[in-house]
């Protein structure tokens, strides 16, 4: 009886160790996960402006073409 | 105005402080509870706070642009010469740019922090409608042949624009519940969204990105005055 007593009391020591520090890694995966989301979100947004830049550049660089070959000389 | 567009010691500053601001924006870290140099981590927001060196600057390089082309559009039916004309119009196509990036960032920022792309706010609402008021300043533009018939339509619808996007995005989202920041009753960039740090990187990101918008206009509009000059040498 005593020895059975024992054993459940180690097997719900280790079972509550074992729970709590998984709880808490999921904490910090979630943690982890959700700034890694909000991050994201960060790197996203500066690819947006990049490419409205780049965007303008393209536009630029049509516009200018066209001037130029407004502006070659007749041969 | 033309003197100004083409130095070069505002375009060097415009390099140095979005370096600073992107840069900065990325390296700092949240505020954990040891940090000297860091950004707040506030609740819903975390990471995603440094949108505020981004996103938000788009919008002030934009209402920049168009209060610049709303002034040109003025100047020109007191004493019109077709390059007011021509710096209004170039001043608003930049804004319109700017202003479809704040726009796409903004989804983006909101999808991470309110979870959809688009919320039934007012300062959303008001900013497409804003967009789609400036689109119909470029159809109409577009729709005119007659350059001085075009260059006095466009001025005085331009004036009815600025009033009406003012309106749309900074009166109406202050009278009603907003998720923004500085509507609906909540301050804005006070001590409750910004602090020291931020601010460190907020004021140069903001000054980077109008002159950066500034820049881009200024190219545009260069180059659409060379394009007229060739049109009228061509007739």
């Amino acid at each position: 009886m005593k020895m059975r007593f024992r054993l459940v009391a180690i097997f719900a020591f280790i079972f509550s160790v074992f729970s709590t520090s998984y709880a808490q890694t999921m904490d910090n995966y979630q943690e982890l996960l959700n700034q890694t989301d909000k991050m994201i979100a960060v790197i996203l947004v500066l690819v947006i402006i990049l490419l409205g830049i780049a965007l303008f550049l393209l536009f630029l660089e049509k516009r200018i073409r066209k001037l130029e070959d407004k502006n070659k000389p007749i041969e | 105005m033309n003197n100004f567009l083409k130095q070069y010691w505002w375009k060097a500053l415009a390099i140095v402080l979005l370096l600073f601001a992107i840069i900065g924006g990325l390296w700092v870290p949240l505020y954990h509870g040891t940090e000297d140099l860091s950004f707040p981590n506030l609740a819903i927001l975390n990471e995603s706070i440094r949108n505020l060196l981004y996103h938000v600057p788009m919008w002030f390089a934009m209402v920049f642009l168009l209060l610049l082309s709303f002034i040109y559009s003025i100047s020109y039916l007191s004493r019109p010469t077709i390059e007011k004309d021509s710096y209004a119009a170039g001043f608003a196509e930049i804004g319109i740019l700017f202003g479809a990036l704040g726009i796409f960032t903004g989804m983006i920022w909101a999808k991470s922090t309110w979870g959809a792309f688009w919320t039934n706010d007012p300062k959303l609402n008001g900013a497409a409608i804003g967009m789609l008021i400036y689109l119909a300043y470029i159809i109409l533009r577009s729709s005119v042949d007659d350059e001085v018939k075009r260059a006095k339509l466009a001025a005085s619808y331009n004036i009815f624009a600025f009033v009406m996007y003012i309106a749309f995005i900074f009166v109406i989202p202050r009278l009603t519940d907003s998720l923004h920041p500085g509507n609906g009753g909540n301050p804005a960039f006070s001590s409750y969204d910004l602090d020291n740090t931020l601010r460190l990187f907020f004021y140069p990101a903001t000054i980077g990105w109008i002159a950066l918008s500034m820049w881009m206009a200024g190219l545009w509009i260069r180059a659409n005055n060379i394009k007229r000059k060739l049109d009228e040498n061509e007739i």
